[in-house]
């Protein structure tokens, strides 16, 4: 049995893997894909600390995490086909209107 | 678009989120977990699941908390999220709805020409126009 | 004491009910009619659902449901929700401006496509907000939280062909996705210390929780606060809120700035008072008081100044939301653990949000009934709009006077009892960096006025017509702004006996 701070290692460079796509990349879309690494990096503490304490809480609030992760996109991908649209660029400092 | 050759350029604000890493490295590191309880032999996890979602009974074998109102909120937030992605990437003709669901690649081409380009009166339809921002 | 006798224990849901009922309501007349650019009849259906459920959550405040008079909170769904005097008071300040951005929204968007979409997102947002506020769970405040984000995103970019709008609601959706994923990874940190999302649960958790894990706590528990600032627009996750509250469309400017911010303090207040209590945080070295105090400064300080430098009237008003963010804040900033003055601060903070909720909402819908006009946005454009519509320069007059919080108007009675409750816990600093920047504040909210009163206009603006929908929901802002002083005592009773109830 793999000891539980392991997990912790491990979803701690996922999230800081998606943490480092957000800061280097520009492009919209590669920021969605960051983000859902970070989000699922969440979902490995849930599943191993539910084992770890042995009820299943994390385990199903993990399904709800993924059911939000999919709504979130839909809205995204939404916001970055109008962009698209818009601006036909997809990276977020082509839209420059406004100060960033 | 994106992220070609250059995207190297600006791996500088990446030290951050490696910094981050460290951070939570050390932080974790003095924990130490006792050996996991575990769901016990004969428990049925996915039942569990199951009974936790809805909360039937006693939540199944194994503990868990109630997640019947959390299931409730999360049926809200995906009408929510079909709502405003279709209006989002639905597009309006002449007043008519056009599906976003065709294939749009060359037919958004052609569009964009008169689309960012156009005539300010054509873009400021649709709000207030912002001064002396976007040319 | 009536109710619980009376009614089904579920009912105490019901302002959020009719909220969802009404959002499904307008689903349906929109599949009905999915061209319809029919305004009365869907702002009419909002705005009905809107005032009932309003009338249900004062009805309740006002009989007591769920205080300790008549037998205390009540929990449903095995704990996952509650309802309480404090989630109770939020829903009637988040249900007021939502009503108020209807009756804007009437003229704002008239003639427009894809009205049917406007009204039931936001309907859908103020549902989630108030879940939210009757959250008790880290489960059903995460989801209420995206509940409450995610129809905003959408709103901001609302005006789908306005480059700015588009820009915006990418902003404000990239850093609310990025805030989101650092709120749950911080939840899961919880989780992993703990085993247990319930606020009680996590609470009686902590308090025996071995000295090892206080990394990964702390770790967590700063997540967490990342999570709320990112949705009260405080530091560090402010900066998106002058992008999207400039690119959105005025009322959902209005909107976010007024109800999602007491959203975000609603949670806030109910996870960091239950959840983390603070005896316990500071036994474990996590001193979150601490953490807010200097954040309180560092917002309300960094708000302030940004909008003392803005040309633009409605970046101004972004920048100085933060900086009310940061005046709410120390009423998360000002406890101690077991004091007896915690109920007053965090009721004082909470009476804030109310008169914020009136002042700010009418002030954005202010600079809507301008763009209405096609008027220019900073301020040398409002030069001698007094002239021409003189009823709703009075009404923005009264709004800034009172976020800046000058004597006669409800925005000082709100603040005086904030800086008075801080004081009286021992927290002068506090109090006295909001006073300051209180002075500060005065500056760029009288130059609106001057600019409206004062200067002289150089003719070039036609004020074309009277919208009647903007004009009245100025009007009941102003009035609600103004009704607060004579009012205001029952107000701060109220809101410091519900605040109480949460640390007893």
């Amino acid at each position: 049995m793999v000891p539980a701070q392991w997990y912790l290692m491990l979803s701690a460079a996922i999230f800081c893997i998606g943490l480092f796509g957000i800061l280097t990349r520009r492009n919209a879309l590669l920021f969605l894909m960051s983000v859902e690494l970070m989000l699922n990096a969440a979902n490995v503490n849930f599943i191993a600390f539910s084992l770890q304490w042995g009820n299943v809480t994390g385990q199903t609030f993990a399904l709800f995490t993924m059911a939000l992760a999919a709504a979130e996109v839909a809205i995204g991908i939404g916001i970055i086909l109008v962009l698209y649209r818009n601006f036909r660029d997809t990276d977020v400092t082509k839209a420059t209107t406004m100060r960033w | 678009m994106t992220d070609g050759p250059d995207a190297g350029s600006n791996l500088l604000p990446g030290l951050a989120a490696v910094g981050l890493f460290l951070v939570m490295v050390l932080a974790f590191a003095g924990a130490s977990f006792p050996a996991p309880q575990g769901f016990g032999g004969d428990a049925n996890v996915t039942a569990s699941i199951g009974y936790a979602m809805f909360d039937i009974g006693n939540l199944g074998d194994v503990g868990a908390e109630g997640f019947l109102a959390a299931f409730l909120i999360v049926a809200i937030v995906l009408d929510v999220a079909i709502d405003g992605a279709v209006f989002l990437a639905k597009r309006e003709e002449g007043g008519s709805v056009v599906t976003a669901l065709t294939d749009g690649g060359r037919d958004l081409l052609d569009r964009s020409r008169e689309g960012p380009n156009a005539p300010r009166s054509e873009r400021g339809r649709d709000a207030p126009r912002r001064e002396g921002g976007d040319e | 004491m009536l109710l619980q006798t009376q009614l089904p224990q579920w009912t105490a849901l019901g302002p959020a009910l009719i909220l969802a009922i009404t959002a499904l309501v307008l689903f349906v007349i929109d599949s009905v009619d999915p061209d319809s650019t029919d305004s009365a009849l869907l702002a009419g259906v909002s705005v009905v659902g809107t005032l009932a459920a309003l009338g249900v959550a004062a009805w309740f405040l006002a009989a007591g449901t769920g205080q300790v008079g008549t037998g205390g909170e009540i929990t449903l769904f095995r704990d996952a929700l509650v309802v309480d005097g404090m989630s109770l008071f939020f829903t009637a300040i988040f249900t007021s401006v939502a009503a108020m951005v209807f009756v804007a929204s009437y003229d704002y968007l008239k003639d427009r496509p894809d009205q049917a979409e406007f009204y039931s997102l936001v309907l859908l947002a103020t549902t989630g907000m108030a879940l939210l506020a009757s959250s008790n769970s880290l489960a059903t405040a995460f989801i209420s939280l995206e509940l409450t984000s995610l129809p905003s995103y959408a709103l901001v970019a609302y005006l789908k062909r306005n480059r700015g709008s588009v820009e915006a609601g990418l902003k404000y959706f990239l850093i609310g996705a990025l805030s989101s994923s650092v709120f749950v990874f911080g939840i899961s940190l919880v989780y992993a210390v703990t085993g247990s999302l319930l606020f009680s649960d996590v609470a009686s958790a902590l308090g025996d929780l071995d000295q090892s894990f206080r990394g990964v706590a702390g770790i967590g528990v700063l997540m967490i606060a990342g999570g709320f600032a990112f949705k009260t627009a405080s530091v560090p996750f402010h900066f998106w809120a002058p992008e999207a509250y400039e690119g959105a469309p005025a009322p959902v400017s209005a909107f976010l700035s007024s109800a999602s911010k007491a959203a975000g303090f609603a949670v806030a207040f109910r996870v960091f008072v239950e959840a983390f209590p603070i005896a316990t945080a500071v036994d474990l070295g996590i001193d979150w008081v601490l953490a807010f105090g200097i954040l309180a400064v560092v917002t309300m300080t960094l708000g302030n100044f940004a909008a003392a430098t803005q040309e633009n009237v409605k970046r101004m008003l972004a920048y100085s939301s933060i900086g009310h963010a940061g005046y709410v804040l120390i009423g998360l900033a000002a406890l101690s653990a077991g004091a007896a003055t915690n109920g007053d601060v965090l009721g004082a903070s909470m009476a804030h949000l109310l008169v914020y909720g009136f002042m700010n909402t009418g002030a954005f819908l202010f600079v809507a009934l301008v763009e209405h006009w096609g008027v220019g946005r900073t301020f040398e454009d409002y030069n001698g709009l007094a002239e021409r519509a003189p009823m709703a320069c009075a009404a923005m007059t009264v709004f800034m006077f009172s976020l800046a919080g000058l004597p006669p108007f409800g925005g000082f009675f709100s603040k005086y009892f904030l800086f008075a409750s801080a004081i009286g816990a021992g927290f002068w600093w506090l109090a006295a960096f909001g006073a300051l920047n209180s002075a500060l504040s005065l500056f760029y909210y009288s130059r609106v006025v001057k600019a409206m009163w004062i200067e002289e206009s150089d003719g070039s603006f036609e004020l074309t017509s009277r919208p009647i929908g903007l004009y009245a929901a100025i009007m009941v802002a102003a009035v609600g702004t103004l009704v607060l002083l004579p009012g205001f005592g029952p107000v701060i009773e109220t809101a410091q006996t519900v605040a109480a109830a949460l640390f007893g």
